[in-house]
Order: C-alpha cells, then sequence, then structure tokens
C-alpha cells in the first residue's frame, strides 16, 4: 500500500511537471504564422511548394502565381529556415502525399551561418506534428544541443515575460483555435492568401544591416548536406526540384558586389552540375519592378506589397 | 613508546595523542605533520619507511605508530 | 557528449533502463559497453589512446604484483625487477600524456631560448586523458604497494578506466574504493534515484545559473581588461562564482548520475571556501587531484633515499626545526609545480601552481613562529573571530591565484591585480552587454548571479554545519519537498544563460 502511494505521488509530480512547463509555453512562446502554414499544408494538397527563407516568404504570393501557372501552391518559406528545416518540412509533406514540384528559395546567407539555439531556432520543429518524421528531425536537430531547448522549449522566449498573460489568453482567442490567417495581422504586415506576408508601404526608417553576406570559404557542410539530402529525397519521390533567389535591393548588391556576385557564381556552377534548374532574379528582366530600396522594406531584401505582386507574376511566367 | 610520545608532541604539540585513535581521519596531522613525524621516526628508532607504509590504518594512532615502528624492526633485524 | 546536452539526458536514461533490467551480474559488462559507447561518441580516434592505457596499466600491474617479496624489502631480484616495471609503466603511461600535452609547449620554450624555429605536429588531444591518465597510474602504485589486488580480468579493469561519467572530468577514483562497486550487482531503489536526480539538477543550476551568468562578467573583465579596468576585483570574485559553479557543478552532475546506477564516487569539493588555510583549500578544492598528488607524488618523492640524504644536509646547515621542515617545503613545491602544469602548457599554470606552494612551504617553515606571535598577541586561535579572519586571509590568497588561472599571459595577470587594489568603478559593470542584440538584461543578470551565489552559499553554510541538505529534505513533509524541487528544477531554465553563451565546461579540458 505504501509503495502504491509512493508511486502515485510521483507519477503527480511528474504530471505537475509536465503542466506547468505546457503554461510556461503557452504563455512565453510569441504566436508564429508557420502554425497555419503547416494547418494549411496538412489540410490541403498542393502541386508547388515554396519553401525557403523570410524573403521568400514576403516576394512570393502563390495566389497570383497559380493564376499564372493554373496550378495550385503554398507558401511554406519562413525566417530563420535553414536546408535542415526545408528538408524536413518536405519530408513531412511526402509523407501523406508527395509535391509535384518543390521550388527551394536560396538565400545564400543561410549557408555560410549557423544558429544556435534562440528564439527562431525550433520554430519549425515544434509546428510539426508528432511522427517519424518529427523523431528524425529531433534526432538531428535537438539532440547535441543543450537539453533546455528540448525539454524547456519557453526557455527561450524569457523576453516575453511581461506579456505572458496576455499571451496565455490569447491562446483561447476563437480565431486562433479555428487557425484564422487574419489572427496573424499586425500594423505593419498582413498573412494570408497562401501562406504570404504581405509587407505594408509604411513610412519608417529602414535597417540598413545585412545579415551573413556570402563568402565561399564560410560556406558550412551542414547546409551543404541538408541541401543534398533534400536532392536526393526529391529526385526518389519523383519531385521537380527548382532554385530562385530573390532579388536583394541595388544599394546593397553594389555594396556587397563580389559577395553577390560570388553566390552567383559558386550556385550556378554547384546546381548546373546537379542538372538543377536556378533562376538569380538579381539577373531576370522584370517588368515594372523597382530594384532601389524603394521597393523594399529594408536594406536585406524583404518586398513590398505590390513589389511582391509583380514578381510573383514573373515568377508564374517562369513556371509555367 | 615514551620516546614516540615526546616526538609526537613537539611536532603536534596540542593533540590528544593518548587517546585519539583517528588523527588522519579527522585530519589532526596533516602531511606536513605527517612526513615530520616519519622523518623522527626514521632517525630515532632505525627504521626506513617506504610510501607503501603511509595508510591511514598506520597513522590513525599513537598506537598503530608504535606497532608499525615494532613491525618494521622486527623484519629489518 | 556534453553532460548539458539533451542526448547526455536520453544517453543516461537509455543506459540506466537497461542496467535495471539484465541479471546483476551482467551490470558491470553492460556499464563497460557503454562507457565505450560514450567515450567513442567523442571521436573513434581515441579509443586507440584509452585503449593503450588501459593495456599497460593492466600488464603493469600484473607484472609488479609478481614475487613474494615484502614492500620495503628493495634488495632482492625480484623486487629490483618489479621496481623496473613500474618505473617503466608510469614512463608509459605518462609518456602518451607528456608528448600528446606538452610537447608543443616544450619546442616553442626551446625555440625561445635558443632562437630555433622547431616545429611539431599539432596533436588532438583525447578527451579526459589527464584524467584516466591519472587514475591508472594511482592503480599501478597501488599494486605495487600493496594497498589493492590487481585486477586480472582485463575487461573488467577497462571498467575502471572508462567508467563513463567520470572520464572526462574525474573525480580521480580510487581502485580500492570503485572496484567492489563496479562489479556486485545493484537493485533499483527509487530513494536511491530520486537522490541522485536531485544531485544532478543541483549541479545543472550551479553551471547554468551560477557559472554561466558570472561568465560574461567575466569576459568582459578579463577578456577586454583594457577597457573594463575599474571591474579587476569585481571579475576575479565572478571567476571564483563561475569556476565553482562550473567545475563542482560538473561534479555533482558526474556523482549524482553515478549514483543512480549505485555507484558512489570519492567527493572532489567539500565547501572550499570555508577553508581556513591554502593547506585546508587544497583538502576541499579538486580533492581528488590532491590526494593524489600526496599519495603518489609527496610522499614518494619526500621518502626517496635523495631526500633522505638531503634532509641530513639541511639539518646541519639549518638546524633541526628548519631543516626537518626544508625537505618537505621542497617537496610540495615540486608537487604543486605538478598541480600547476597539469592544468595545461603555460607558464601562468606553473606560476599558479607555485604560487600555492609557495604558500603552503613557507607557512610550513614559519609553523613555529606563528605560534609564538599568537601567544605573544594573545590571540586565541579557537575563536570565532580568528576562524573568520583565517577564512577571508584564505579566500584573498586563492583569489590572487585566480588572476594566473583566468588571464591568459602573466603581464595581463599582474596588471589586472594592480587595477583590482588601484581602480574601482562597479558602474562598468552597467556597460557589459548581456542579452542578445537591441536587448540588454545586465542589471537582471547581476541579480541572478547574486541570487544564485546566495542560494549556493547557504547551502554550503548548512553543509558546513555538518547537515546534510537531502536528509533534511527527507525530513519534511513531501509537499515542502516539491516545491523545493520544482523551484530547483524550473530556476534552470528560467535564470540560466541562454546557450548561444553557454560553453562547455572548464575542466573538460584537463
Amino acid at each position: 500500500m505504501r509503495s502504491f502511494r509512493r508511486i502515485v505521488r510521483i507519477i503527480l509530480f511528474w504530471l505537475l511537471v509536465i503542466c506547468i512547463n505546457k503554461v510556461l509555453l503557452l504563455a512565453l512562446k510569441p504566436h508564429n504564422f508557420f502554425r497555419n502554414d503547416v494547418y494549411h499544408m496538412r489540410k490541403d494538397h498542393y502541386e508547388d511548394v515554396f519553401i525557403g527563407t523570410s524573403h521568400g516568404k514576403a516576394g512570393i504570393r502563390p495566389d497570383t502565381v497559380d493564376k499564372v501557372t493554373g496550378r495550385k501552391s503554398i507558401n511554406l518559406c519562413l525566417g530563420g529556415e535553414y536546408p535542415i528545416d526545408s528538408y524536413f518540412i518536405i519530408k513531412e509533406l511526402c509523407r501523406k502525399k508527395s509535391p509535384e514540384r518543390v521550388i527551394y528559395e536560396l538565400d545564400p546567407g543561410y549557408w555560410v551561418t549557423e544558429v544556435s539555439p534562440g528564439p527562431d531556432y525550433a520554430a519549425v520543429y515544434e509546428e510539426l506534428p508528432w511522427s517519424p518524421v518529427k523523431l528524425e528531425y529531433f534526432a538531428a536537430k535537438m539532440m547535441k544541443e543543450d537539453f533546455r531547448t528540448a525539454l524547456f522549449p519557453w526557455y527561450v522566449y524569457r523576453q516575453g515575460m511581461k506579456k505572458a498573460p496576455e499571451m496565455f489568453c490569447s491562446r483561447f482567442d476563437r480565431a486562433y483555435l479555428n487557425h484564422e490567417d487574419s489572427f496573424y495581422d499586425s500594423e505593419l504586415q498582413s498573412y494570408g492568401e497562401g501562406g504570404t506576408v504581405s509587407i505594408h508601404r509604411l513610412e519608417r526608417p529602414k535597417c540598413e544591416e545585412v545579415p551573413g553576406v556570402w563568402k565561399e570559404e564560410e560556406l558550412k557542410e551542414k547546409s551543404v548536406r541538408y541541401f543534398e539530402k533534400l536532392v536526393s529525397l526529391c529526385e526518389e519521390k519523383g519531385i521537380e526540384l527548382i532554385v530562385i533567389t530573390t532579388p536583394v535591393p541595388n544599394e546593397t548588391r553594389e555594396k556587397y558586389k563580389d559577395n553577390f556576385e560570388g553566390a552567383d557564381t559558386y550556385f550556378r556552377e554547384y546546381l548546373e552540375d546537379k542538372e538543377i534548374a536556378y533562376y538569380n532574379f538579381d539577373k531576370i528582366e522584370i517588368e515594372g519592378f523597382d530594384r532601389t530600396v524603394g521597393g523594399f522594406s529594408d536594406y536585406e531584401g524583404h518586398m513590398y506589397e505590390d513589389q511582391a505582386e509583380t514578381f510573383s507574376r514573373k515568377l508564374g511566367e517562369i513556371l509555367k | 613508546m615514551d620516546k614516540l610520545m615526546e616526538i609526537l608532541e613537539e611536532i603536534v604539540p596540542d593533540a590528544d595523542f593518548e587517546n585519539c585513535k583517528s588523527l588522519i581521519d579527522d585530519e589532526i596531522l596533516d602531511s606536513f605533520a605527517i612526513l615530520s613525524i616519519v622523518g623522527e621516526i626514521e632517525e630515532e628508532f632505525g627504521v626506513r619507511l617506504t610510501p607503501a607504509e603511509i595508510i591511514p590504518d598506520n597513522f590513525n594512532s599513537a598506537e598503530a605508530l608504535w606497532k608499525m615502528i615494532q613491525r618494521l624492526r622486527k623484519s629489518e633485524s | 557528449m556534453s553532460l548539458i546536452s539533451m542526448e547526455f539526458l536520453i544517453f543516461v536514461f537509455a543506459a540506466l533502463a537497461v542496467y535495471y533490467l539484465i541479471p546483476g551480474r551482467y551490470q558491470w559488462i553492460w556499464l563497460l559497453g557503454v562507457s565505450y559507447v560514450y567515450y567513442a561518441s567523442s571521436g573513434l580516434v581515441y579509443l586507440i589512446f584509452i585503449g593503450y592505457t588501459t593495456l599497460v596499466t593492466y600488464g603493469a600491474a600484473l607484472l609488479v604484483s609478481q614475487g613474494e617479496g615484502q614492500a620495503g624489502e628493495v634488495k632482492s631480484m625480484s623486487a629490483k625487477g618489479r621496481r623496473r616495471a613500474l618505473v617503466l609503466a608510469l614512463l608509459l603511461v605518462f609518456g602518451l600524456l607528456a608528448v600528446l600535452k606538452y610537447t608543443n609547449f616544450a619546442i616553442g620554450n626551446l625555440n625561445l631560448l635558443l632562437h630555433t624555429e622547431f616545429r611539431f605536429q599539432n596533436f588532438l588531444l583525447p578527451l579526459g586523458i589527464s584524467f584516466y591518465t591519472f587514475q591508472s597510474a594511482g592503480y599501478i602504485m597501488d599494486v605495487y604497494w600493496k594497498r589493492c589486488e590487481p585486477e586480472r580480468n582485463l575487461f573488467r579493469f577497462a571498467l575502471f578506466v572508462s567508467f563513463f561519467p567520470q572520464i572526462l572530468q574525474g573525480p580521480i577514483g580510487r581502485y580500492s574504493r570503485l572496484a567492489r562497486q563496479f562489479y556486485e550487482p545493484h537493485r533499483f531503489d527509487s530513494a536511491r534515484i530520486e537522490k541522485g536526480a536531485l544531485r544532478i539538477l543541483w549541479g545543472f543550476f550551479k553551471k547554468l545559473v551560477v557559472a554561466e551568468t558570472a561568465a560574461v562578467f567575466v569576459a568582459a573583465a578579463f577578456d577586454e581588461y583594457q577597457s573594463y579596468p575599474g571591474i579587476a576585483l569585481f571579475g576575479v570574485l565572478a571567476y571564483t562564482a563561475q569556476l565553482y559553479g562550473d567545475f563542482s557543478g560538473g561534479m555533482d552532475v558526474v556523482i549524482g548520475v553515478s549514483v543512480l546506477f549505485g555507484i558512489e564516487l570519492d567527493e572532489n569539493f567539500k565547501r572550499p571556501f570555508f577553508a581556513v588555510s591554502i593547506t585546508d583549500f587544497w583538502h576541499r578544492w579538486h580533492i581528488t587531484l590532491g590526494t593524489w598528488m600526496k599519495d603518489y607524488l609527496f610522499y614518494p618523492l619526500s621518502l626517496s633515499r635523495a631526500m633522505g640524504r638531503f634532509k641530513r644536509f639541511c639539518k646541519k646547515v639549518f638546524g633541526r626545526t628548519y631543516g626537518r621542515v626544508m625537505p618537505i617545503c621542497v617537496s610540495n613545491l615540486v608537487v604543486f609545480f605538478a598541480v600547476g602544469i597539469w592544468h595545461g602548457p603555460a607558464w601562468k599554470f606553473i606560476v599558479y601552481g607555485l604560487y600555492n606552494g609557495l604558500i603552503i612551504a613557507f607557512s610550513g617553515l614559519m609553523a613555529k613562529n606563528y605560534q609564538k606571535l599568537k601567544s605573544v598577541c594573545h590571540v586565541n586561535d579557537r575563536s570565532k573571530g580568528w576562524k573568520i579572519f583565517q577564512i577571508i586571509r584564505t579566500f584573498v590568497l586563492v583569489n590572487i591565484s585566480w588572476f594566473f588561472d583566468r588571464a591568459d599571459t602573466i603581464p595581463q595577470a599582474l596588471a589586472m591585480m594592480k587595477n583590482a587594489v588601484t581602480c574601482f568603478s562597479l558602474g562598468e559593470l552597467l556597460e557589459v552587454h548581456v542579452g542578445t542584440a537591441g536587448t540588454t538584461y545586465t542589471v537582471l543578470a547581476l541579480l541572478i548571479l547574486a541570487v544564485g551565489c546566495g542560494v549556493v552559499f547557504a547551502v554550503s553554510f548548512v553543509q558546513e554545519k555538518g547537515i546534510s541538505i537531502q536528509n533534511a529534505l527527507a525530513a519534511r513533509p513531501w509537499m515542502f519537498k516539491w516545491a523545493v524541487y520544482l523551484l530547483l528544477l524550473f530556476s534552470i531554465p528560467m535564470l540560466g544563460q541562454p546557450p548561444d553563451s553557454t560553453g562547455g565546461f572548464i575542466y573538460a579540458q584537463f
């Protein structure tokens, strides 16, 4: 009898730990539209899938692309998405039904940097549903890291402590629970239309910092490895893989001329070698597209919504 | 034995060598004291100690020390 | 596999689950297996080195244990042979460590001295080699001195060298203490698991909350000492917190993990900052290294024939009292030279060691004079005030030594020591950036550091009074116990430094 009470007590203790942990996660983790991306991706089937970084998230508008191509596509790009994350997103998609084409929006910056666990680190991982793919993802991304990243995922969001009660309550918001896209709208941007983020034209200072410019000698083996895994996965599943690079403002391209030219040369040769189509939109004429920083919300290259519209039409023509 | 007590009291004046049975375990003798005692014993009793003898069992009490000395004397004679 | 990584926790959990499911007589084989898997995970090539040390010590121990000669009988032939085998084995074991760790340092100094330009291959340093080499060498000497029986089963012996919790940063174990525990069957005991888990949590608290928070300020004070001259004093105090939290926290994790398997390792720390002298400090800080040095270097050296001759010489020259202590002081300096160089191939570590050695030698030489001085000044050395004075004095002396330990060069250490007494500007602390780009949590970090140190101090204080925290907790109602566990558990992610600044364990690099 005593040992029974003891066991019950131990189980209760661990239940309490799990509950506290969950409440802290709900109260501290900021909202991320990738939750809805995953929701859409699981609900419908898409022929074309865009993966990549925040540049692609802002620039690629699936609705516009689809009007030109006559197909159905989804934008699963995300700021802070490294090749390892892209690989597992596609792998997860293939668990149900493979798409016909995967369009990988390549930002050379993500090939020369590595992230340590921070707010973006596990954004994709945390939203994927439990499956063998997620387990593999866990082994690849979380195992070697500090145990807090996996066991106390809220701890990288500690700065949200002041707004914790508000955040906690918002988890019970009808719009949140129903996966309504408008839930993620803010003054600066809105989310929707196949997973695109529309950046509104607002008069505000533009961030001049350009993180992670290309240097071939700093190429990270891990990024290459996971891109190549993605290539093999696509081959195996009969998916066509296309690589694109979104335009950056002229001012930035001038400032880092050698870096951007170097990246173009490197990837052109690399992808040609692998027989993968590569479109660098810095080199492709886009009618009516403002290439100065006036068309972007910052110097790094996040397009305004109207520019994204123009860009996506051109992208659609190429993908047709 | 009286000679040994004399040596011990000279090196560590404020320890109770009559009764204490845990000179090492209670850290009453530090390594400096142990080596000083060893030096005096070697000189006084004409024995030679090797590192193998420096174990708590031999140093925990005056009595244990005395036993060790007698054992060494016997084996060397 | 870092102690704070997810994979380590999973590894321990999996190893533990199987450990308690299989029959007791196979448990040690399983432990050997997981230990080798653990060690191989840091690099397969390292297995060669640990295999070499294991084989050499295993064989040597069997050799030196042969013959009927009593310890001390150096005259017989077999005793001579045993002695030769011992020396050869020690040369082989320490030779590997010396070549891997110190060749570059030696050549660098030679080049400096002779203005030559010799080059040498940069070797990779196998993880934990300083720890397992010392542990193995101690075993050979124990067998030689007949303090323990040699292990005849190679695999059992291999477990002693490679036991995974302790291999990266100690404690340096003794065969006589560990062998029985390794090979006897252990039954699952939930109280023991609770004890081990609590110890592990406490270790993580010390490492992630105290040491890592202190590390940010230490980095500013030491690595940018020219920009932050006003916090040199704070920097060295923070380094005390960092080093203690890091090393003793790591030990708590290691010892806690071992407890889960039913194996009690030697303690490596005993509230070092309550030490009343430098000698006492070394009885409380990195204890297993200190006792290793004492048993296997200090005593043998002091009892050697050469030292005997030196002793007679000293007695003639300096008289009875000093003559007796002088040779001990010389051996002591040799020991601390070894302690210094054990930490790494650099002059600053040698200075660090010799500094400790000189203080201990000096107080040894002056012991008689101190007694006189104290009676002249009517100091009651059993009073509380005197003890507190001693503790503070030792703390100051220890902190001076940290300058050499942490600074990159000796001139930097000296410059910082000067700053520590001439230049105060605590305002500079607030200029140290803590946080990510765009956010600053410097004040919060200072507060966390203060609270963390306060908690560690309070626990040490209670333990120093002879009270076991574990037992005290067990006596309380379960609700109280739960609250403590939860607080400790959640304080680690809540207050700890984020991982992009968290480094590995300091002592895992030695």
